[in-house]
């Protein structure tokens, strides 16, 4: 079974990456979600549980990137 | 007087030579434009990946197809007949219901209403509303608007986006309110990277 990173965008539920949990390099998977986070703000969250999530491991099969919000 | 009686016809044939060249001209411009309309616009390679650092990973931008998703359990297919191809609107909605039950938000009212604690906030489009005391109608409350700093999302996702938010930091309510046009991650810091900020 694959694991997905998927975000919200204008075009509805995207996926970012999609990768094998089972030999994925996780080091890998986090440095790209890094990266997205420093482009748009947007941090992990696992949607099993619906929490945020500092790193992602193995255990997390879908996680999705929850972009930042502005009051006004 | 003859010569000028001659001129007459020599005048209206360039007169009406310049109409029909003019005409030619519109009609090609109509038609140009009418077959450029009806060409399909060039769609972005999304199924291609961008890298391939590593076999294990698939990269790239892509929509969620109906049949990878998990919105509506493991199975793409429904008793061997593939389920037909969902809008964006239909996978946005289908991922607000997940986030809903995720959170114990519910609807009511034409709000989404979620519990955080004591606290209940109360989110329509782009408008949230917090209530100290849910169960006192005259129970205090404050209102803030928001908005996603990446504009173009289904209405739906970003009160999913806003759902999260508030289920995991419900302080934020307080940054939204306090700080206009101010972008917060979800762990609360800042993001001063926001291609709107200024605009509003």
């Amino acid at each position: 079974m694959k694991a997905k990173i998927l975000t919200f965008s204008s075009q509805g539920d995207t996926t970012l990456i999609e990768y094998d949990p089972a030999t994925a390099d996780m080091d890998e998977v986090n440095r790209v979600i890094a990266e997205y986070e420093a482009k748009t703000g947007a941090q992990p969250f696992d949607i099993a549980t619906g929490e945020r999530i500092d790193k992602v491991t193995r255990a997390q099969n879908e996680v999705l990137m929850v972009h930042p919000i502005a009051g006004g | 007087m003859t010569s000028a009686t001659g001129m007459v016809p020599a005048i209206v044939s360039v007169l009406v030579l310049a109409l029909l060249v003019g005409v030619i001209a519109v009609l090609r411009w109509r038609l140009a434009l009418t077959s450029a309309r009806s060409r399909p616009w060039p769609q972005p390679q999304r199924d291609t990946p961008r890298r391939q650092a590593n076999p294990a990973f698939s990269y790239g931008l892509r929509g969620s197809s109906p049949g990878s998703l998990s919105l509506f359990g493991d199975n793409p297919l429904n008793n061997g007949v593939r389920v037909a191809q969902l809008t964006k609107e239909q996978r946005a909605e289908a991922f607000l219901q997940r986030i809903l039950a995720l959170t114990g938000a519910r609807r009511a009212n034409g709000a989404y209403v979620l519990n955080v604690g004591k606290v209940q906030f109360q989110l329509r489009d782009r408008f949230i509303r917090r209530l100290q005391n849910p169960d006192d109608p005259k129970s205090p409350y404050e209102e803030t608007c928001f908005y996603l700093v990446h504009n173009g999302m289904p209405k739906v996702e970003e009160i999913a986006t806003a759902l999260l938010h508030l289920s995991n930091n419900p302080g934020l309510f307080d940054k939204w309110a306090l700080q206009n046009g101010v972008a917060f991650k979800a762990d609360g810091k800042v993001f001063d990277r926001c291609p709107l900020m200024g605009l509003r």
